[in-house]
């Protein structure tokens, strides 16, 4: 809505991002989802920004590598939690 | 052990005879006295005193206790504390002794508490139930007694001295001793077992038959007589002489007619006891004491010596102490209902046996001077009761049909216990006459009408049948009994007054403490304390949990928050 700069779309979508994250689901998948959406978002941001440092893009790839390192970490805990309890369900964590 | 305090005792009892044959011969008497601390006009000093009374006394006291130590090495011998007993036992003696000795009222104080100590600790010697209660209804009815003398002591130090011998003569109306005299007499009303008191002495039954042999019958209960007659020179225009007199025909009485509906032997023999106590305070209160004196002394020989008959038909009962499973008893056991017959004669006061020279005076004495038609009608129907309750005893012991068992072996060839009860049974047939023709240095001229000489005879008499038709009763004799239920109850539990000393004291106490218990203990205080806090910090832990159990991502909810509240402080 609030679209005055391409910044702005930067701060929209890491919100968003964020809102998910936070957001009670059912699923855990939906919450690496929403890591990835917020990776997603700054490797966007970080592009936009490197082109205004001239065209300096190696940064960007060593940014890439570690997301998606993280995304595959995430994926397999995904996966040993479904090979334990059967499900992704997020219901028994609680404060304490 | 046994033996050696029996001899030495016995020879104790030698050395005082030798003495008190010397001292009355040549009317002697004797004052040692050792000077402990003077301060400021007051002396402490310990004094002994022998003259022929105190001679006298420790002399039975003396064989008593050494043929009563004898008698409980038979009795007690499968008590594994033996020693403790017989040491107890010469505790006792000893304190007596000392109480007998001194005319100084510190070490009375000193001998009254000791006796005091000791019989209770007698009396709890059997670890049970009965016992205990029995134990503290002596030791607290007896520390009344030890508290008044206290302050007796307290008040004759207004004399510079507490020997109170040497100021009866020259103090009579002065406040101090009426305040003294007062104290006295309800100090020896304690010790004594009279009417307020009373209710201590059946329940001390509960005590080894040794122990109601030598204390019972004999030493303590005959102390608070003993105190009296040595402070009779006081208390003769006293008012509250009178009131003893009231009190103790009254004991006699109301003990004459409970014992009559007794069937526990000892318990007869304790109410006998508190009978022929209450006539040794009233011939005192009358003015008599060497008669209180003689009475005193023929009474504590047949009476140790019917309380060790009694041991042995309890031993030889298998225990059992109720008179309604005995019976027949004089055809197995001769000499034993031999000393018991003789013992429960003299106490009726048959002509020319111990009790009759003691007992026939004091009625004569009461007739020949003139009192009051009360006082009168009590003695002779104690006398009667007397009589009664000892017919109805031998009838219930040794004529009647035994009761226990079908197949039965009774014997009493316990030689020990049947020496030491010989011993008793010959002063007890003698100690009357001899005792009447020793302190009595001129004879009572005693001149009655006939028929007043005889009314003796005629109570004895009448109160002989009416033992033996009582004794016949059986379940279904008397229809009508149950009618006068409440009159029986009141004339068999000692007019109440046991009930009075124990329930009617404690029960605003008890009550009091039950509404404390149940309001404050299991009410309030559980609010305030305990279940209260309990129930605060259950609520509020159930509070935290249903406060803390939600999703984690409530938590991670938190952030986002931050950011918007940043996000519209910082950006607008």
């Amino acid at each position: 809505m609030l679209i005055y700069d391409i910044w702005f779309l930067f701060i929209y979508m890491f919100f968003l991002g964020n809102l998910i994250f936070v957001s009670k689901n059912k699923h855990l998948f939906v919450v690496l989802l929403s890591l990835e959406f917020i990776v997603l978002s700054i490797f966007f941001f970080f592009f936009v920004l490197l082109i205004f440092i001239d065209y300096d893009m190696y940064m960007l790839m060593v940014f890439l590598v570690f997301s998606v390192c993280e995304g595959s970490l995430g994926l397999s805990i995904l996966v040993s939690m479904i090979r334990s309890y059967g499900n992704d369900y997020f219901q028994s964590f609680s404060m304490l | 052990m046994c033996f050696n305090s029996l001899f030495f005792l016995f020879f104790f009892m030698l050395i005082n005879f030798f003495f008190l044959v010397y001292f009355i011969m040549n009317g002697l008497s004797v004052f040692f006295e050792w000077e402990n601390v003077t301060f400021n006009s007051m002396s402490i000093v310990m004094s002994i005193l022998l003259d022929w009374m105190s001679l006298l006394f420790m002399m039975f006291v003396s064989l008593i206790s050494s043929v009563v130590i004898f008698y409980s090495k038979s009795y007690m011998n499968s008590e594994l504390n033996l020693n403790r007993f017989i040491i107890l036992v010469l505790m006792f003696v000893f304190s007596m002794v000392l109480l007998i000795i001194s005319p100084n009222l510190i070490s009375i104080l000193l001998g009254w508490d000791g006796l005091g100590l000791i019989s209770y600790c007698l009396v709890i010697y059997y670890q049970n139930l009965k016992s205990y209660n029995a134990g503290m209804l002596t030791a607290l009815s007896n520390r009344i007694g030890d508290v008044m003398i206290l302050m007796v002591i307290c008040w004759v130090m207004n004399y510079g001295s507490w020997n109170y011998i040497f100021y009866f003569d020259f103090m009579k109306n002065d406040y101090v001793m009426f305040i003294i005299s007062f104290m006295i007499i309800i100090a020896a009303m304690t010790k004594s077992a009279q009417i307020p008191f009373s209710s201590w002495l059946p329940a001390a039954m509960a005590a080894p038959t040794p122990v109601s042999a030598l204390v019972h019958s004999s030493t303590l209960v005959t102390a608070g007589v003993y105190l009296l007659i040595r402070f009779n020179y006081l208390l003769i225009d006293m008012f509250f002489f009178k009131v003893l007199l009231f009190l103790s025909i009254l004991t006699m009485f109301m003990s004459g007619i409970s014992a009559n509906y007794e069937f526990d032997l000892k318990k007869i023999i304790a109410l006998s006891t508190l009978s022929q106590l209450g006539l040794m305070m009233s011939i005192l209160s009358l003015g008599f004491p060497d008669i209180a004196f003689f009475h005193l002394l023929t009474h504590s020989m047949f009476k140790a010596l019917l309380f060790m008959c009694a041991g042995v038909i309890i031993h030889m009962m298998n225990d059992i102490q109720d008179i309604r499973y005995m019976g027949g008893l004089s055809l197995y056991i001769p000499l034993t209902s031999l000393c018991l017959n003789i013992s429960n004669l003299s106490l009726c006061g048959i002509p020319f046996l111990s009790g009759f020279y003691s007992k026939d005076l004091i009625l004569e004495m009461v007739s020949f001077n003139s009192f009051n038609l009360m006082v009168f009608i009590l003695f002779y129907l104690s006398t009667g009761l007397t009589v009664f309750y000892t017919f109805r005893l031998i009838m219930y012991v040794m004529i009647n049909d035994f009761n226990l068992m079908m197949i039965y072996n009774l014997y009493d060839e316990d030689y020990i216990m049947l020496n030491s009860m010989f011993v008793l049974l010959f002063m007890s047939l003698l100690s009357g006459s001899f005792l009447s023709w020793f302190i009595f240095s001129y004879p009572y001229m005693i001149y009655l009408p006939f028929n007043l000489k005889l009314m003796v005879i005629y109570v004895s008499i009448l109160g002989s049948i009416l033992g033996f038709m009582v004794s016949n009763m059986s379940i279904y004799s008397l229809n009508k009994l149950l009618m006068s239920y409440n009159l029986s109850s009141f004339l068999c539990l000692m007019w109440f007054m046991p009930n009075l000393s124990t329930y009617g004291l404690s029960y605003i106490y008890l009550n009091f403490s039950q509404i404390l218990f149940k309001n404050i203990d299991m009410g309030w205080s559980e609010i305030y304390s305990g279940k209260g806090i309990f129930n605060i910090l259950k609520n509020y832990s159930v509070f935290y949990n249903v406060y803390q159990m939600n999703n984690f991502k409530i938590y991670l909810f938190s952030f986002i928050l931050y950011f918007m509240i940043l996000f519209i402080f910082f950006f607008i």
